[in-house]
């Protein structure tokens, strides 16, 4: 086993993984409500590895906080992106586990169609209309 | 790195360590739920028993179970690094498995020689047969 030298290997491994986590927008969420939370802010849930929604419906035009209920203990998050576009999101929810709620601060989206998505679970995705 | 010999403290604390790190990095995967999660956790819940079962034919083939485990767990740190999610738990899991790597390799070094001449040599050993 002369070839295979373990410690090179290990370190170029964990600078991989270190490398993974720089560089990605950093996560939000409220664990509390926001004093100024609208009554009329979009809400959603995941429960059985699945979001209660396909499709949400928000405001265009002005930041707003997106109610995320995680009704199971698997962590979930929410994440926004571009129609299309598995990268760089408009919105990275923090991933927890429930039962438990997080409020996340949306920036302002251009009118238009979006994707929202657990980054754990690829499988859970829904189509976010901005108007 | 120093060699480890067999039946000494050092390579049953390896060993140990080793199941140690496979059960957890296999129950965090399966916390995660979902189908794919849940035999990533399987699987390496059953590389963890293949590592420790008192079988003939399992030790016979321990070497092979050794390298398809570094081999799972970079194909676990290959497909969070394109696809999975950053965050805590995601993080604490490749943690575990670059040390679950690190020990292995140990193990193959110290037992197991060069992989790739042990392959051939099985598959020339299974050509005969």
């Amino acid at each position: 086993m002369s070839a295979v030298e373990v410690r090179p290997i290990v370190a170029l491994l964990a600078v991989v993984v270190v490398l993974a986590g720089c560089g990605n927008t950093t996560a939000a969420g409220f664990a509390e409500p926001p004093a100024s939370l609208d009554p009329n802010s979009p809400t959603l849930a995941a429960k059985d590895i699945a979001f209660t929604k396909a499709e949400l419906d928000v405001p265009a035009g002005r930041p707003f906080i997106l109610v995320f209920e995680n009704q199971e203990s698997v962590a979930h998050n929410v994440s926004i992106y571009p129609e299309g576009a598995s990268a760089d999101p408009l919105l990275l929810g923090v991933v927890f586990p429930g039962p438990a709620t997080r409020w996340y601060p949306v920036p302002a989206l251009a009118a238009g169609t979006y994707v929202f998505k657990c980054d754990v679970h690829p499988n859970m995705t829904g189509t976010l209309r901005a108007s | 790195m120093r060699m480890l010999r067999p039946g000494s403290p050092a390579a049953i604390a390896v060993r140990i360590a080793i199941v140690a790190l496979t059960v957890a990095t296999g129950w965090i995967h399966l916390t995660l739920g979902g189908l794919l999660f849940t035999l990533n956790g399987a699987g390496y819940l059953v590389a963890a028993v293949a590592m420790v079962a008192p079988f003939a034919l399992v030790m016979r083939l321990r070497w092979l179970i050794r390298l398809g485990l570094v081999g799972y767990a970079l194909a676990a740190i290959v497909g969070w690094y394109l696809t999975g999610p950053r965050y805590d738990v995601a993080y604490i899991a490749k943690a575990i498995e670059i040390g679950l790597i690190a020990l292995l390799l140990l193990e193959i070094r110290s037992y197991d020689g060069n992989p790739l001449r042990r392959v051939r040599r099985t598959v020339a050993a299974l050509v005969r047969a």
